[in-house]
């Protein structure tokens, strides 16, 4: 068991890898640029994790994951390292899903998207609410206040507000990695282990 | 270093069809090999199987055969980049550039920081393979500023400072004019005798100059492989992918001289 | 005794985790402390002008965002007494106590992160990592993430502007603006994806390797330094908590 874990995690983090987990780092930290610049309110800051995720598998998206966090906080941004169990469960999940082939339709996609992002306000309500108090200062805090202003307490209004974001978020950022996926080129798609789960790998 | 592939095969996917196939060649320790044909031959393929980086990047290809490079065996291929024994210096040099370093003397030594050369070591060398490529004046530009021809000179140097017993290039004289490929004609018979070099071309000039082993591939079947005299006898047989006629014509030539000097390939590169 | 990367590592660690245990009375008292450090002491000083600059925008930042947190809190958290009548609302103590908890607790972790990371180039963060065993290939991916990330922004604004060019609708409706996102982030991720792996490639193959570009070797005294600060902090909340 052990040992095949050790193959996998070796099997996902070789060669080509390095680079695509760095680029996708690079990816989660830069998404906000354009979302910021088009004024489109949703975070995608997961779309490097889900593309590492779909393109190498479950252990290379948690290393992307985390280690964007990490870079996050190294860059000026220290609260992101609060965030790295719902970050974990992003690239798990999504690697998991990839493998048995959910990146082949959109429907797939848009139902990983929402389990994903259920899956993903489930795990930061209790960080946000625990140490921020529902409050980050990102647009969504007036939902929290909504909430909390109709006597649900902190938690709750939290997890609400994620409940109702998130899988927004998560479906947008699925759709994205699959139309991605789709128009890699052939070559390019064969350097990387999560290929044959996909519908471009030609098999 | 010798290097031996013993019926060489790849294909970059499971379904797909060989990119290279069969290949079988010898290029003995210090000899310059040129591996020529068409566009899609399997050249570059060939080239990112010596060095490493073919079964390191390409996690799904396959591939048969073995790869020798001196003592070491590898089967199919090597699985790790093989730096600084091997080096490789990829046809498009701007990749090749860190761009960690703002200055063309930094770039240079970068290789050298990463295998540890020590500070003082590292500087002589710095100097000694940017003055063999002719980019000493070029030492504090930036890098990416250059032209392709130059930066193709700064990622040649970056390559020679670290002294690798393999030298692998990959169309080396794509971008090069008729000056430069004289310079890179110049470096090539100026390295040391320790040096094995493999290189990659669609053209002819440079390999019959420099050459004394070729390979010759057509949709990654090996054509043709063997020293300068029966290659250039059979140089008429790859007339449908290589560019032949302007060296039939000046062939008789060329083995009169025997070996062909520097200034000959100059006049011979304004011919055409 | 030397005072390394792994020192402050463990400096601010240990700093991080006294925030969850402290009362806001004291993890408020030890922000004066921070700011201080990152001023005068030399293991802590900002690696640039900009970079302290940033560090001090960020405490006013996470200052502005504790006095919202106590002041919602004081508003939405109806228990204990009224404190203050403003206008149509009531502010009440135990909201603002529970807003004081949660605000000095984020104020005191966040910048005792910011601390190490303020005076910590990302190469050292990569040495430091190597050294307490990390994998080579973390340090590797960490360092060309780097790489990446000073070149994706730019590639950004020159696609974004070859779209706004083309005339695609960056400024219109939600929908139109969510068109033209994939319009710019296609394009964008596919030319930036297949370079960067290539120049992943090419640059492994000059040798570029974690490990091979670390500069420092581990180093002894450091850890030390570094054993004494989490062990002694350990130790005083283990007294604290059982004084209290």
């Amino acid at each position: 068991m052990i040992q095949s874990v050790k193959d996998q995690i070796r099997r996902e983090m070789s060669g080509a890898a390095l680079p695509l987990i760095a680029f996708s780092m690079a990816l989660n930290l830069s998404v906000g640029q354009i979302t910021g610049a088009l004024k489109i309110p949703v975070y995608l800051d997961s779309l490097g994790t889900v593309l590492s995720a779909v393109l190498l598998g479950p252990w290379a998206a948690v290393v992307a994951g985390c280690l964007s966090n990490v870079l996050a906080a190294a860059l000026g941004n220290p609260t992101m390292m609060f965030f790295l169990p719902p970050m974990i469960a992003i690239g798990v999940f999504t690697g998991i899903v990839a493998r048995a082939g959910w990146f082949r339709k959109s429907s797939l996609c848009i139902l990983g998207g929402v389990i994903q992002g259920l899956l993903a306000a489930g795990l930061s309500a209790p960080i946000s609410a625990h140490l921020f108090a529902g409050t980050t200062m990102g647009g969504a805090d007036f939902l929290v206040v909504f909430f909390r202003s109709h006597g649900y307490s902190i938690f709750e209004s939290v997890l609400f507000q994620g409940l109702l974001m998130d899988p927004v978020d998560k479906v947008i950022t699925y759709l994205v990695v699959f139309s991605l996926t789709r128009n890699l080129p052939g070559r390019l798609v064969t350097r990387f282990p999560g290929a044959s789960h996909l519908s471009t790998s030609g098999e | 270093m010798e290097i031996t592939l013993d019926r060489f095969s790849f294909h970059y996917a499971p379904s797909q069809q060989d990119v290279v196939s069969g290949i079988t060649m010898g290029i003995p320790k210090g000899s310059c090999c040129a591996v020529l044909g068409p566009t899609g031959a399997g050249k570059t393929t060939l080239l990112l199987a010596i060095s490493g980086a073919l079964a390191a990047h390409y996690s799904s290809g396959v591939g048969e055969g073995e790869i020798a490079i001196g003592p070491k065996v590898f089967r199919p291929m090597p699985d790790k980049i093989l730096f600084p024994e091997v080096g490789l210096a990829l046809q498009e040099s701007h990749l090749m550039i860190s761009g960690l370093h703002e200055t063309v003397r930094g770039e240079v030594g970068f290789s050298l920081e990463n295998i540890g050369t020590d500070t003082k070591v590292k500087e002589e060398k710095i100097v000694l393979a940017m003055e063999n490529v002719g980019i000493l004046h070029l030492a504090e530009r930036n890098p990416f500023m250059l032209s392709g021809g130059e930066l193709q000179r700064v990622v040649l140097a970056a390559l020679l400072a670290v002294q690798p017993a393999v030298l692998l290039l990959d169309e080396p004289s794509n971008s090069l004019d008729a000056e430069a490929t004289a310079m890179l004609v110049r470096i090539l018979r100026g390295l040391h005798k320790n040096t094995t070099v493999v290189f990659s071309d669609h053209q002819l000039d440079l390999a019959i100059l420099v050459a004394d082993r070729f390979l010759v591939l057509q949709d990654g079947e090996m054509v043709f492989f063997g020293e300068k005299k029966p290659f250039l006898k059979n140089l008429e047989q790859f007339k449908g992918f290589l560019p032949v006629d302007q060296w039939s014509k000046v062939i008789p030539q060329l083995s009169r001289k025997h070996a062909p000097h520097i200034r000959l390939l100059s006049r011979l590169l304004e011919i055409r | 005794m030397r005072f390394g990367t792994a020192s402050k590592f463990s400096f601010s660690f240990a700093l991080a985790l006294l925030a969850f245990f402290l009362p806001w009375q004291v993890s408020l008292s030890f922000m004066p402390v921070i700011v201080l450090l990152e001023i005068f002491l030399s293991p802590f000083r900002p690696l640039s002008a900009g970079a302290h600059k940033k560090f001090l925008q960020f405490i006013g930042y996470l200052t502005f965002l504790g006095v919202l947190i106590v002041g919602m809190n004081g508003l939405l958290l109806k228990s204990g007494e009224v404190v203050l009548r403003l206008l149509w609302f009531n502010i009440y103590d135990g909201g603002i106590e529970f807003g004081l908890n949660v605000a000095s607790r984020l104020l005191l972790l966040s910048s005792a992160i910011l601390l190490f990371f303020v005076s910590t180039p990302i190469k050292m963060l990569a040495d430091f990592l190597g050294h307490i065993g990390l994998s080579k290939k973390i340090v590797t991916i960490i360092l060309l993430a780097t790489f990446y990330l000073d070149q994706l922004p730019q590639r950004i604004t020159q696609v974004f502007w070859a779209q706004e060019a083309r005339g695609a609708p960056v400024r219109s409706n939600i929908l139109q603006r969510l068109k033209s996102f994939f319009s710019i982030l296609a394009p964008l991720t596919l030319s930036s994806l297949v370079e960067s792996v290539d120049r992943g490639m090419a640059l492994q193959l000059r040798g570029f390797q974690g490990y091979a570009s670390l500069s420092q070797p581990r180093d002894l005294q450091d850890l030390k330094t570094a054993f004494l600060i989490v062990f002694s902090s350990l130790l005083a909340l283990l007294s604290y908590l059982i004084w209290k």
